[in-house]
């Protein structure tokens, strides 16, 4: 398959964000010089892909049914393959280690420890929430619940938490129904997708200019959101769906920045 | 399970599963039923419902507490639920908080949020000045005055803590669950009428 090779590396973790961030490299023609494969499997992807063929998420949002393991093969990437979920495991650090790309994307696998972090790479995060104001694992259920928006950030990871010189910030808006059948809809799919396209966002910046451009992120004004209860994702979920309209154009798209 | 760990393990929520059919139905017949158990008494006086919720919940809640105010808060207190009291009581009269008690109460939040405990005591720094963190009426006064900053300010932020900390007085080892313990019959109230709320809106 034809790619052009970028100069950054990939810390992958089999997830349905991975899937969603190869979908975008997919689109744009591009592919990381090297990857660090954590070898672990997906969970719920047998459940994503049977309600993904419903709902068309490959259609409509990234590619689910995408196989890791052969796109790394056909885009001939150097692949570390280790064998742990943890981004701060040994064996992580040692394939980091041999990968010559000094700019890493993160897909997951916890928060980055400071000997992860000290490697002499940075890390490129996709984050779901408009930084610095939406700050936290689950801020998007926050942002949907506040005043119907999506948003998601991508920066250079620190230390601290959601902190970082920002690469790219995307706004999006939503008119889609979340039907009762839909239950991994706004974390799996959503959420990457999201993430993905904010990340697209920063590698077109990248493919154009040749790098990164970045600039401080400002002092939070207010605390990080709390992982929020059940009760509440729930609330966001029939948000969204009290203002869908089946007039208007249905899906998520790009909004102003 | 040890005490401790039961109690992480009904406040994590990072990887929850969402049932879209049932859950908010099933939450709301569960918490009822919760209450109903608990032997939680609900004649508080005119219950702040879903009409009615934009009054000064701030008056509302003193009244039910027999809360004087304005409360003063002296130089060096420690005692957790006075600084709440007092907290209360300054949203009752101002609808607001001063900076050093909206410090207090987001320092609490964190700590609940992270640590799933509140003392009975702090130092002026938050570090804890006794080990005692099971009385339920600590994290009913922080439920509630969080559930009043949501009012104020409708940062989710602080709703959701309050959820979690109703959680916990119902459902923990040591919960208000057989005690007349008022401040957690004034949570639950106001949860139920923010919920109604939220739910409708």
């Amino acid at each position: 398959m034809q790619v052009d090779r970028l100069p950054i590396g990939l810390l992958l973790l089999p997830s349905l964000r991975s899937l969603a961030y190869l979908s975008v490299m997919k689109e744009l023609g591009v592919a990381p010089q090297e990857v660090v494969l954590m070898n672990v499997s997906i969970p719920v992807l047998d459940a994503i892909r049977t309600e993904g063929r419903q709902y068309h998420y490959k259609e409509q949002f990234f590619d689910v049914d995408l196989d890791i393991h052969q796109t790394l093969v056909d885009w001939g990437c150097v692949t570390h393959m280790v064998s742990t979920g943890s981004a701060n495991d040994p064996q992580v650090h040692a394939a980091l280690d041999q990968c010559e790309s000094t700019q890493i994307v993160f897909t997951g696998g916890g928060i980055l420890s400071k000997e992860t972090l000290s490697r002499g790479k940075t890390f490129i995060h996709a984050h779901p929430g408009y930084l610095p104001e939406f700050r936290g694992s689950t801020c998007f259920y926050y942002s949907l619940l506040t005043d119907l928006s999506l948003a998601a950030t991508v920066f250079f990871m620190e230390e601290k938490i959601d902190t970082g010189q920002i690469i790219a910030r995307q706004r999006f808006r939503m008119n889609y129904q979340v039907e009762k059948s839909q239950p991994l809809f706004v974390d799996y799919i959503l959420d990457p997708y999201i993430r993905a396209e904010t990340l697209k966002k920063a590698l077109v910046q990248y493919i154009k200019k040749g790098l990164f451009e970045q600039k401080p992120q400002p002092l939070a004004a207010r605390p990080a959101y709390y992982v929020m209860h059940p009760l509440l994702r729930h609330l966001a979920i029939n948000r969204v769906n009290q203002h869908y309209n089946q007039d208007e154009p249905i899906g998520v798209f790009l909004d102003k920045d | 399970m040890n005490e401790m760990e039961a109690i992480h393990k009904l406040l994590r929520h990072s990887f929850s599963e969402l049932n879209l059919a049932h859950y908010i139905s099933n939450f709301s017949v569960s918490r009822e039923r919760d209450i109903k158990e608990s032997k939680l008494v609900f004649h508080v006086d005119g219950p702040p419902s879903t009409k009615n919720i934009a009054c000064n919940l701030g008056e509302w809640v003193c009244d039910q507490l027999h809360l004087k105010r304005p409360c003063v808060l002296l130089a060096g207190e420690t005692r957790t639920k006075w600084l709440l009291k007092v907290s209360i009581a300054h949203i009752a009269i101002s609808n607001d908080l001063p900076e050093e008690l909206q410090r207090v109460i987001d320092g609490l939040q964190k700590k609940f949020e992270v640590f799933h405990r509140i003392f009975t005591e702090y130092d002026s720094n938050l570090c804890k000045r006794s080990d005692e963190y099971r009385d339920p009426a600590c994290y009913a006064l922080l439920s509630i005055i969080l559930q009043l900053r949501f009012h104020g300010s409708g940062n989710f932020n602080d709703i959701n803590t309050a959820v979690k900390i109703n959680d916990l007085l119902l459902k923990s080892p040591w919960s208000a669950l057989g005690k007349k313990c008022r401040e957690a019959e004034i949570a639950m109230s106001l949860e139920k009428s923010f919920l109604e709320k939220m739910n409708a809106s």
